[in-house]
């Protein structure tokens, strides 16, 4: 047990020392390495750690989507709760995406906010799991609400594939295709540095993710089990 | 120039503000595990 314990907290400090360096070399590697956009100038460059966090969104509500089938067919808790923690992350980085978005349309476009197809989506997708929470909150049973939420988790995940292809079906004339298409319609596409960075900047968001996630879920396993415990003591006061 | 700096600066004080409410939530576990000290202290009492 003790030999398990030291593992983990190594494999954390490792982690944690691994996501340090990560972020500064991405700061590094944003700030000065890679190329000022001809057209946008620096501005552009907010747009390695807006996709970054989009990333990191999606990647939190597809756990969340995942572990909801998951607590679906065995009802283990802990699963649920991983779920919960998975969906506050999910969360806040959605909100990062909508507040640093808003600051890229407002020195692209010129505008704070527009309904267009990206933004609209990504706004229900927030109030998606604004609303899981409050679903989840509003149901005393803790039996109840796990099921409860996980159902809605699988349900409310269909958002995140449309907020990925709007830009596609509706055609936005905002947002540039970057991925896929992006160099042959001519509206996107990257050049090798800045997509090395957008990379980069993506594969130290998942280790910031999954940092994240394993620090909320500990704090959530400790709520669960300090009211049990309580809850059991109040019974035999 | 300031959009570019205030979208990093949103994203780390963000990132840090999460940080320090689990934090928070930590410290609120200290002190329902001292209200679970007396309860059990209260129990050996009674016993």
């Amino acid at each position: 047990m003790i030999k398990k314990n030291k593992h983990k907290t190594i494999l954390i400090n490792v982690a944690g020392l691994l996501l340090i360096s990560g972020m500064l070399t991405a700061i590094y590697l944003i700030f000065i390495w890679a190329p000022v956009d001809r057209r946008l100038g620096i501005v552009q460059k907010i747009f390695y750690f807006h996709v970054a966090s989009a990333w990191t969104a999606f990647l939190a509500y597809f756990i969340v989507f995942v572990l909801g089938i998951i607590y679906l067919i065995n009802r283990n808790f802990k699963i649920d709760l991983l779920a919960s923690a998975s969906a506050e992350i999910g969360i806040l980085f959605t909100t990062l995406v909508l507040i640093t978005g808003s600051l890229w349309g407002r020195s692209s476009w010129n505008v704070w906010w527009t309904w267009e197809p990206r933004l609209t989506t990504t706004l229900i997708l927030w109030f998606i799991y604004i609303a899981y929470f409050l679903i989840r909150d509003s149901i005393e049973d803790p039996e109840k609400a796990a099921r409860l939420s996980s159902v809605y988790g699988i349900i409310g995940f269909i958002d995140v594939p449309i907020v990925f292809m709007s830009i596609r079906w509706w055609r936005s004339r905002l947002h540039p295709v970057v991925f896929g298409k992006g160099l042959e319609r001519n509206r996107g596409g990257l050049e090798p540095e800045m997509l090395f960075t957008l990379l980069f900047s993506i594969s130290v968001f998942t280790i910031l993710f999954m940092f994240l996630l394993y620090t909320s879920y500990k704090q959530k396993r400790l709520t669960a089990e300090v009211n049990s415990i309580k809850e059991n003591l109040r019974d035999q006061l | 120039m300031i959009y570019f700096y205030a979208t990093y600066s949103v994203i780390f004080i963000f990132i840090f503000l999460y940080l320090i409410l689990i934090n928070k939530r930590y410290k609120k576990q200290q002190k329902d595990f001292e209200s679970i000290k007396e309860m059990i202290q209260e129990l050996q009492g009674r016993s």
